[in-house]
């Protein structure tokens, strides 16, 4: 039986995980909606009226449901080759200074976020395209993703005993 | 507040931020919220969230992971290997051979994957050892290795040129077709060096032999048809473009289905190496958009402060200059590629110098290819100033050169500009000639 903060910190992990699962679904629900629509509409002359909300709405949501899982692997884009030049426990310092300093951006727009959604909720807003859906169905998952983040940043700061790991994205 | 200290102390503030080591989108955010509080106040926070959730919602913008899925399938399942097996086989007895097989399977693999960084891993994986071990020259190797991988992200697909062509609002599909004949002539300029080279120094290539089993006319045509798979997703991406049947995001996808057939054929496919690639892709497009969701607000801003009308103002006074002009615009991305990542770089860029660019009529299909071709160049600029990264760059300059002063003027005489009519009456007249009086 783990302590709370570590019970804490095992099922933000689950949570994370299972959102990454479904960002995958996501992917996959857009190589099918424009598959289907490309031999649909060529084929069968056939165009859907949903293909493109459906992919719109599945790179958003995806997006910010693997967003937390980048942060936890430290996968973030970073320029780091000031900080490489520092000594090991000044690095740590700046380490941590911008882990914390990325932690309170993240939470800022996670707020942010949370009063456009119960913005959203109050006035029933609704995203007009062909099929109309409430926006509150897809604006919150940007909480999430920024909340969740967020977290992965502060618990960053405060369990950091390494330099951070660097990616660089595709050009 | 004036509106150049606006623009320069959000450049300053996002540059420190990035410099600091902070993820690139903490800068973006920073600025973007800094200078909502600065102009508006906290009531204007709401512009944040709406930008966000308006550009995590573009459509078009599906196309990255769908290049970057189409990439680690082809990658993963191993069919990239019988790629570079065909291409040595085709390429047959000539002298300098890794060199030459190193540019064209770095065209081929350039039209199936959007990634330089995934080309550049490949080649350096793949053909660098059997270089090293046939005694290659390694500056000479590497420097073909660099130029080759910076070919990916100028022949479609290329991730890079859907996040130009989102963010400058050209169409997508037109300058990912631009970059087929600009990336074709500087492979075509990459092989003439190496020719010129090679035929100067023979010790640069001391290997000239081909495997037993790929020569003669069998060898050959064994090497073609082990390369027709590859032709599936040649034209479920680039043929359905340029047929007018799919959008770029469409034929994204297709190119996704043909990279599984791919593998099917080549009795490599899995279900475990197809959720090994959508999870990479899924985690490489989440690092990339949120950077392009918080960067969004930037050129918005931009507009609100009142900069991009000076901006078009300064630009407008250049107008009679516009060589000094886009001198002046590489030049920026010149020194700010060494410090900044390509796609950070092209998310500051394109707000400030697409109002520019429109100003002075420049087409922006050729702009932004030219920028992004040049973008890629200067990412040997980014490597700390130490051996091998020294003489990497020193072979990569003498690409670069080349690249400047032969595609260019090339281009220039192929594509020549109409003249603009004085008037709309005589344009009209040129298409509708007035009948003569009887």
């Amino acid at each position: 039986m783990g302590t709370l903060p570590s019970r804490l910190a095992g099922a933000h992990d689950a949570i994370t995980s299972f959102g990454f699962v479904l960002a995958q679904v996501c992917l996959f629900a857009i190589v099918f909606s424009y598959s289907y629509e490309t031999v649909s509409r060529y084929f069968f002359a056939a165009p859907t009226s949903w293909s493109n909300e459906i992919v719109a709405y599945a790179l958003c949501i995806g997006t910010f449901l693997a967003f937390p899982e980048v942060t936890r692997r430290k996968g973030h884009i970073t320029i780091t080759f000031l900080t490489e030049s520092l000594t090991p426990p000044t690095a740590r310092v700046a380490y941590v200074a911008t882990c914390l300093v990325s932690a309170a951006v993240c939470l800022l727009v996670a707020w942010i976020c949370l009063q456009s959604n119960l913005l959203h909720i109050r006035s029933e807003e609704m995203l007009v395209r062909v099929h109309s859906i409430p926006k509150i169905w897809i604006s919150a998952w940007l909480t999430y993703g920024f909340l969740s983040s967020g977290i992965y940043f502060l618990r960053l700061a405060f369990t950091a005993d390494d330099a951070p790991e660097t990616e660089k994205a595709p050009a | 507040m004036d509106w150049w200290m606006i623009l320069s102390g959000s450049l300053l503030l996002l540059l420190a931020t990035f410099l600091s080591g902070a993820p690139l989108f903490i800068g973006f955010l920073v600025v973007n919220i800094g200078t909502v509080l600065a102009v508006t106040g906290p009531r204007g926070f709401i512009l944040v969230s709406n930008s966000i959730f308006d550009s995590a919602n573009i459509a078009s913008l599906s196309a990255i992971p769908l290049f970057i899925l189409m990439g680690e399938i082809l990658t993963r399942s191993g069919s990239v290997d019988n790629l570079f097996r065909a291409m040595d086989g085709l390429v047959g007895k000539v002298r300098g051979r890794q060199y030459v097989l190193t540019i064209l399977v770095s065209v081929v693999f350039g039209a199936l994957s959007g990634a330089a960084m995934a080309v550049a891993a490949m080649l350096g994986r793949s053909l660098f050892p059997t270089m090293m071990a046939r005694h290659y020259d390694p500056r000479m190797s590497i420097g073909t290795i660099l130029a080759g991988a910076s070919l990916a992200p100028i022949i479609p697909p290329s991730v890079l040129i859907v996040v130009v062509a989102t963010l400058a609002d050209v169409s997508i599909g037109k300058l990912l077709i631009a970059g087929i004949g600009p990336g074709l002539v500087a492979a075509g300029l990459f092989l003439a060096y190496i020719g010129l080279r090679v035929w100067l120094n023979p010790a640069l290539s001391p290997d000239v032999d081909v495997a037993e089993n790929q020569r003669g006319l069998a060898g050959k045509l064994r090497s073609i048809v082990l390369l027709l798979p590859f032709s599936i997703i040649v034209f479920a991406v680039m043929g359905l473009i340029l047929l007018g049947i799919a959008t770029p995001s469409e034929a994204a996808a297709t190119g996704v289905l043909g990279s599984v057939v791919v593998a099917i054929i080549y009795r490599s496919f899995s279900f475990g190496m197809l959720r090994d690639a959508f999870s990479n892709a899924m985690l490489v497009t989440a690092m990339i958009m949120v950077i392009v969701v918080s960067s969004n607000l930037f050129g918005q801003l931009l507009a609100f402060t009142g900069s991009t009308r000076q901006l078009v103002a300064f630009g407008a006074g250049l107008a009679d200059s516009p060589y000094l002009l886009v001198f002046l615009l590489l030049a920026i991305v010149f020194v700010l590629c060494m410090f900044i990542d390509q796609i950070a770089l092209m998310l500051i860029l394109v707000p400030i110098y697409q109002p520019l660019i429109q100003s002075v009529d420049f087409d922006p299909i050729w702009f932004w290819l030219l920028v992004a071709d040049f973008m890629l160049l200067m990412w040997c600029g980014a490597m700390p100033a130490e051996e091998p990264y020294a003489t990497i760059s020193l072979i990569a300059s003498a690409y670069w050169f080349a690249y400047f002063f032969v595609i260019l003027p090339v281009l220039g005489v192929i594509e020549k500009p109409v003249e603009r009519p004085e008037t709309i009456e005589q344009d009209f007249n040129a298409h509708y000639p007035p009948e003569p009086a009887e």
